[in-house]
């Protein structure tokens, strides 16, 4: 565990998700912090929500009352991001109930998109925010378990244990196989249908949006984050970011981010993780790409 | 590309600025038995995986399959096998190697790892630095893989009789201090305690045990 990271989250209130790209382009840009989660999030209800998000907050209670009233009136749905914070630069706010520790970085990013995003009344910011963030690490922790991830910030934490690079959603690697595998031994899995109902679908690298979208254009893969992500896509992908991997590429790098599969019964392997970079390598021309086959 | 083609010298040359210590280095190395492995100290065992398997890549890219695994105790495996046969391991220590007839202390590997001295060798015309244990370390650590194996394997007899061969008087005086500061012998197990009337009548009563004739 790094102790001179620490995971924050920002909260886009139903207020705001007309410009859920905007902020998220915003969050990309910012050098220092890394998203690892964008999940979206339906609650029972807008009122147990606010309740479950300012529980942990440090200001009086009726104060927040008087704060988040508007959102009562917001659509009870919201987007969740997750983000590890590189350099968190904490320090104290406020005065007497109200002071409390926050990331510097956080909290200037944080005023910065609500003031490009919050509703203007009279040529001024409203104070109706389009998004809230996390002023500390338990506040994120208490979040996930709210969401259902009894690990909290842990969940993030464990793939430090992984002795190579893999993303949080898997399983901590302390095995590995790495082995030069012809393409046609090697099936991923992808999305299809709608965002209300959709079924993951498992073949061969060459049916995948990622491939096809570096074969016939990238709105094929816009199209397919526009339906999936931050529903059961919820790892931080965007056409930006997959454009430039697909002409920087360097594969295995030096960090050694591989491709990761499991084996199948029949022998063959499932990716895991880094179908993007399984994609790209195909498309150049690979007969056959260096993977990390786990347990 | 042939098993005997592994390049043990290419590994150690991308391991410049890493900080490590080749223990009970083969005096044949680079040349290995296919099959044989090397030991290394390491304070960041994954930091030197990686190194590890940055130059592995290239041998996986022609036939070889890279196995690497964690034992959890500190200790990692990268293995480089050849149609499933071992050709070489790597064996990464990031703690003081645990054994079961010497308590050995922790601060060993950082002693000898703060210790060690260089080799300078060359690969591809560029000279770099072998790192491997001062003498005194080489011997305490040899002495302590003689102690643990001897009765099962023979062959450790070659750790003792490198330690015979080494060791000048002042430098046995030296050994002998610092296997004293650095080891200890387990405790021996005491002795089972001769059982009271008490526990005879339990064994009769649930066990089954007859009383024993006198």
């Amino acid at each position: 565990m790094s102790l001179a990271t620490r995971f924050d989250y920002f909260l886009i209130w139903g207020n705001g998700l007309a410009h859920r790209e905007g902020i998220l382009a915003m969050l990309r840009a910012q050098p220092g912090f890394e998203i690892v989660k964008i999940q979206e999030h339906k609650p029972k209800g807008i009122k147990r929500l606010v309740r479950a998000i300012y529980s942990y907050d440090y200001a009086p209670f009726h104060h927040l009352r008087a704060k988040t009233k508007y959102l009562l009136k917001t659509s009870a749905e919201v987007v969740f991001i997750f983000l590890k914070n590189l350099q968190p630069l904490e320090n104290y706010f406020g005065e007497g109930d109200f002071r409390h520790v926050e990331c510097e970085r956080v909290k200037a990013l944080k005023e910065e998109i609500r003031n490009r995003y919050n509703e203007r009344k009279a040529d001024r910011r409203s104070e109706n925010h389009v998004i809230h963030a996390s002023d500390n690490e338990s506040q994120t922790d208490h979040i996930l378990k709210y969401l259902g991830y009894s690990e909290g910030t842990d969940l993030f934490r464990r793939s430090e244990q992984s002795m190579i690079r893999a993303p949080y959603h898997l399983p901590i690697i302390r095995s590995a196989m790495i082995s030069k595998t012809p393409f046609d031994r090697l099936l991923c899995r992808f999305m299809v249908g709608t965002k209300e109902s959709f079924v993951g679908k498992m073949g061969p690298v060459t049916e995948s949006p990622q491939y096809k979208s570096l074969e016939g254009g990238m709105q094929i893969y816009e199209d397919y984050l526009r339906t999936f992500l931050g529903g059961p896509l919820q790892d931080d992908y965007s056409v930006a970011r997959f454009e430039r991997l697909a002409k920087t590429l360097e594969y295995p790098d030096q960090g050694g981010d591989y491709v990761i599969t499991r084996r199948l019964s029949d022998g063959n392997l499932l990716i895991l993780d880094g179908l993007h970079r399984a994609s790209i390598m195909k498309h150049r021309g690979a007969a056959e790409v260096l993977v990390a086959i786990v347990p | 590309m042939k098993s005997s083609e592994l390049n043990l010298d290419e590994f150690f040359s991308h391991l410049a600025g890493e900080i490590y210590t080749v223990v009970k280095l083969d005096p044949d190395f680079p040349s290995f038995r296919p099959g044989s492995d090397i030991d290394l100290f390491c304070y960041d065992a994954r930091k030197v995986l990686t190194k590890i398997l940055e130059v592995a890549h290239r041998y996986a890219n022609h036939g070889f399959t890279i196995r690497i695994t964690d034992l959890e105790s500190g200790q990692i495996h990268a293995d480089v096998l050849k149609e499933d046969n071992l050709i070489f391991r790597f064996d990464l220590y990031q703690r003081t190697p645990a054994y079961r007839k010497i308590l050995v202390r922790e601060g060993l590997l950082e002693s000898v790892i703060e210790n060690c001295r260089s080799i300078e060798r060359t690969f591809n015309g560029t000279t770099y630095k072998l790192y491997v244990p001062s003498l005194l370390d080489e011997q305490l650590i040899r002495y302590l893989e003689f102690v643990e194996c001897y009765e099962a394997r023979p062959d450790k007899l070659k750790h003792l009789e490198y330690i015979l061969s080494s060791v000048t008087e002042p430098g046995r005086i030296q050994l002998l201090d610092k296997v004293h500061r650095y080891t200890k012998l387990p405790p021996a197990a005491p002795p089972p305690a001769p059982k009271g009337r008490i526990h005879e009548w339990l064994d009769r009563i649930f066990r089954g045990k007859k009383r024993p004739r006198a």
